[in-house]
């Protein structure tokens, strides 16, 4: 779908289509399915998930110190590190690198990070090679698409169409069976990883006392990612990172199961820089990207628990909307319930702030978010902020429908003119009653309202 | 690692701290849930963790590894002679650390061919690999491989079937044990890595489909004798 | 609403902050209240498939999960689960005439569990949830009540009792 449609128009679309929501259905429905067993694992998941929204929302308030302390164990160990204010910097910065290397294949591990800043992009539009490594991204990248959920960036395709984009690739067209599309995909990425100068990743949690970066995958891409190639780039959001082990242990213990009910990823990574003397294996360097990108903009304001995310998906896996209208209809590279709260955060220019709006606020997403990120208050107060940049005329709408109900005696004449009007079938309002016809029968207005009924002696 | 520190460093760590530290110190929107203690005390699992051994052989299982429990030197050959006759194994690579050379004679006796290779281009087309395990935690039924001494970071990634020898000493109850020992430096290495049974992408129609890029088949070797 | 946002709405105004404060403190959901009374429960009727509809604020906001089942167990109703129970209506207030197809897609959803549990009477405590969900039933034209949770109750003839 066009991301010049509207909002409207997007979920509309993503409501007709049929195939698309069985698909998603059948994916978050898998990925919540073991859930209540993995959280049955814990004794107490409510103290679990009190302790890891502590030490999130305690990073933020420590932030400067971990980050620099980060740097330094780092920058010790004989890393680089590199502070990107924005995302073009971290962009430009990476192709400093490859340069200086006089590389030009690249393999990536997924990273949400990097569409963000429009990483490969920016490296293909420069004449790079860039492979995702990531099955699904792979898939998506083959076929020119966005990812369409955070867990599962291929849910919206079937095995099918996924063939047809892989026969595109291949000598031959492949079989239409899943282990014939998977080989092939190991085989062609093995490749890739073969050939890689540079290996870039993404970082799900940095540890401050160590140095080190620790990426969870379920297929072990990071780890050929990250030891293949001589030179290792992990790109990280500056505020996904921990003080030591300990908190660590925390909040790994809360991902996996929020993300798809594991236990633990199939692989952690935990990466402590370049390979040392003696290693047999492993890059020669490692470079870490602090981007801020926008989020020192969201620290220190009403929104800033969305900081405190720690992307496992389980907001979008639990959300009716999601659910109903898929990733792409967002327009952005974050999807679902917390996509909608940072999209117009991180970029209030790019004319998704009305995501906000595409939610019944039912708080779904916040009762599954491991760290307790209240995103239906979130959204609630992200409309506030766009209402007051409503048109004129949607505001006096509102000024003359909130003096009309102030005063008791105007609200009730408003009910029995409902009333009237109403029991000849129509409310007189042409917009809202074409929109509430869209599916949906008109809604019958009683000719007497509650308060009359009990007032009415003998009741 | 001769670049001096200042060569390493790039971008405007000041500017960028100052900022942060300007927005970090303001009051914001907090909804809390109620807790108590030291958030990094830890989680409590639900689980019966006393028999390490038996924990991880269910955990490993139930993650789709196969483990062999070897309690003496007749046990120990029962497991080289029924892992030689149930996989098929055909060029086989060792580590360089001793149990795995053991083991990799004994595998040699019983008929496959083992060679030591480190070029990843020729050890991708390898279908098996014997490394030892740092560690393993009881759990999740996970194995730990550290990429220090004798270790190293491709040879678990790359084959098609992997086969781990852990010392059951070696168990630790908890993903929190061995966080705090590699932190703490107790495996050398750069890199550890944290398995838990075979690769595993849920990428195409959520079907799952096993080695996609690390291995399909992971086999654990626990080795109790005294 | 009154309980979780008139303290933010009102915590500017220190003028009404006991006006509020009493209001809230004493105003609660019927089923709070039923719930509470210590009545004997009626013997079950043999009777029409029940879904009961949990409301998202009701539930996830207000946290009221047992009072609504306790109040339709102690008057003789033993509701059906359904695959969809739990998930959101799609009404939201402006939400379902802004996003209309939206809406009437999450409230399918819902509908095509009840469907599918054989359910014949959908009741619930949100007139909101039930007036989306009844008028997308009669625009698909299935074979479905719609009952608030009071009306079901003054139906089950339970014994009059003395006006205070």
């Amino acid at each position: 779908m066009s991301p010049n449609q509207s909002l409207r128009a997007r979920t509309a679309a993503g409501a007709a289509d049929a195939g698309l929501r069985s698909n998603l259905r059948n994916a978050v429905a898998q990925l919540e399915a073991r859930k209540p067993e993995a959280y049955s694992e814990l004794s107490d998941v409510e103290a679990a998930r009190a302790a890891a929204q502590r030490i999130r929302l305690d990073t933020l308030r420590r932030l400067p110190g971990l980050l620099g302390t980060m740097a330094d164990n780092v920058l010790d160990a004989g890393g680089y590190v590199h502070w990107a204010d924005t995302g073009s910097s971290a962009a430009n910065y990476v192709q400093s690198v490859l340069q200086r290397r006089d590389a030009t294949r690249i393999v990536k591990s997924k990273s949400m990070l990097s569409e963000e800043i429009h990483l490969n992009t920016h490296l293909e539009e420069a004449g790079y090679d860039v492979t995702e490594t990531d099955l699904g991204e792979w898939i998506v990248q083959l076929a020119g698409q966005t990812p369409s959920h955070i867990l599962a960036p291929a849910v919206h395709l079937n095995r099918q169409e996924i063939a047809e984009i892989f026969d595109a690739a291949a000598p031959e067209p492949l079989d239409r069976d899943i282990s014939a599309l998977t080989s092939f995909a190991r085989s062609r990425l093995r490749e890739a990883f073969l050939q890689a100068d540079v290996g870039i990743t993404g970082v799900n949690f940095a540890v401050a006392d160590s140095g080190a970066v620790v990426i969870v995958t379920n297929e072990g891409n990071a780890g050929l990612t990250t030891a293949l190639p001589k030179v290792h780039i992990a790109l990280m959001g500056m505020e996904r990172i921990v003080e030591s082990w300990r908190e660590l242990d925390v909040l790994m213990a809360m991902l996996p199961r929020a993300a798809t009910g594991q236990s633990i990823s199939t692989y952690v990574d935990w990466i402590g820089g370049a390979r040392r003397d003696q290693e047999q294996d492993g890059p020669e360097e490692f470079h870490l990207v602090i981007i801020d990108n926008g989020r020192s903009e969201i620290l220190g304001s009403e929104y800033d628990q969305v900081l405190t995310c720690i992307r496992c998906g389980a907001c979008s896996n639990v959300c009716p909307v999601y659910s109903t209208i898929g990733g792409h209809a967002y327009g952005s590279v974050y999807t679902g319930p917390i996509g909608a709260v940072l999209t117009p955060l991180l970029t209030p220019d790019a004319g998704l702030n009305d995501l906000a709006f595409a939610s019944s606020l039912c708080g779904a997403c916040w009762q599954t978010c491991p760290v307790g990120i209240p995103l239906h208050d979130l959204l609630l107060a992200l409309r506030s902020r766009e209402s007051e940049q409503a048109g004129s005329a949607e505001k006096a709408a509102w000024n003359l429908w909130s003096r009309t109900w102030s005063k008791p005696s105007r609200y009730r004449r408003s009910l029995s003119t409902a009333s009237r009007l109403g029991s000849a079938a129509r409310l007189p309002l042409p917009g809202p009653t074409k929109r509430w016809g869209t599916g949906r029968a008109p809604l019958p207005i009683a000719a007497e309202s509650l308060r009359k009924l009990w007032k009415r002696p003998g009741s | 690692m001769s670049v001096p520190t200042s060569d390493r460093e790039s971008g405007n760590r000041q500017g960028f701290l100052a900022r942060v530290a300007e927005r970090s110190n303001l009051p914001t929107s907090e909804h809390l849930i109620a807790a108590t203690g030291d958030p990094a005390d830890g989680v409590e699992y639900a689980q019966d963790l006393s028999d390490p051994v038996a924990a991880f052989t269910a955990g490993a299982e139930g993650h789709g590894t196969k483990v062999y429990l070897v309690r003496n030197d007749a046990d120990h050959l029962a497991a080289v002679l029924d892992i030689a006759s149930t996989f098929d194994i055909e060029e086989l690579s060792i580590s360089d650390e001793p149990a795995s050379g053991e083991f990799g004679s004994l595998l040699e006796q019983a008929g496959a061919r083992v060679r030591r290779i480190s070029d990843p281009r020729r050890l991708t087309q390898h279908d098996t690999v014997v490394t030892a395990a740092a560690a393993g935690i009881a759990l999740t039924g996970s194995i730990a491989l550290a990429s220090g001494a004798l270790g190293s970071r491709l040879l678990t990634t790359l084959p098609k079937r992997h086969i781990a020898l852990l010392a059951a000493t070696a168990i630790v109850p908890t993903p929190r044990e061995v966080y705090q020992g590699f932190a703490e430096g107790r495996w050398p290495g750069s890199a550890l890595v944290i398995a838990t049974g075979p690769s595993r992408s849920g990428d195409i129609e959520m079907e799952i489909t096993l080695g996609v890029h690390g291995p399909g088949e992971v086999i654990v070797v626990v080795d109790a004798r005294p | 609403m009154i309980r979780d946002y008139w303290p933010q709405l009102f915590a500017d105004d220190d003028t009404r902050s006991s006006t509020v404060a009493a209001a809230i403190d004493r105003s609660m959901e019927l089923t709070e209240f039923l719930a509470a009374q210590a009545e004997e429960p009626i013997e079950a009727t043999d009777g029409d498939e029940i879904v009961y509809h949990p409301s998202c604020h009701m539930t996830r906001l207000l946290g009221l999960v047992a009072e609504p089942l306790a109040t339709l167990e102690r008057f003789g109703y033993a509701p059906t689960a359904h695959a969809a129970t739990g998930r959101c209506c799609g009404f939201g207030g402006l939400f379902a005439i802004k996003f209309p197809e939206l809406s009437v897609a999450m409230a399918d959803d819902v509908l095509d569990g009840m469907i599918d549990a054989e359910a014949t009477t959908v009741t619930g405590c949100d007139l909101s949830c039930l007036l989306q969900l009844s008028s997308r039933a009669k625009f698909r034209a299935l074979d479905l009540r719609f009952v608030h949770i009071a009306r079901l109750v003054a139906e089950t003839g339970a014994p009059e009792r003395e006006a205070p």
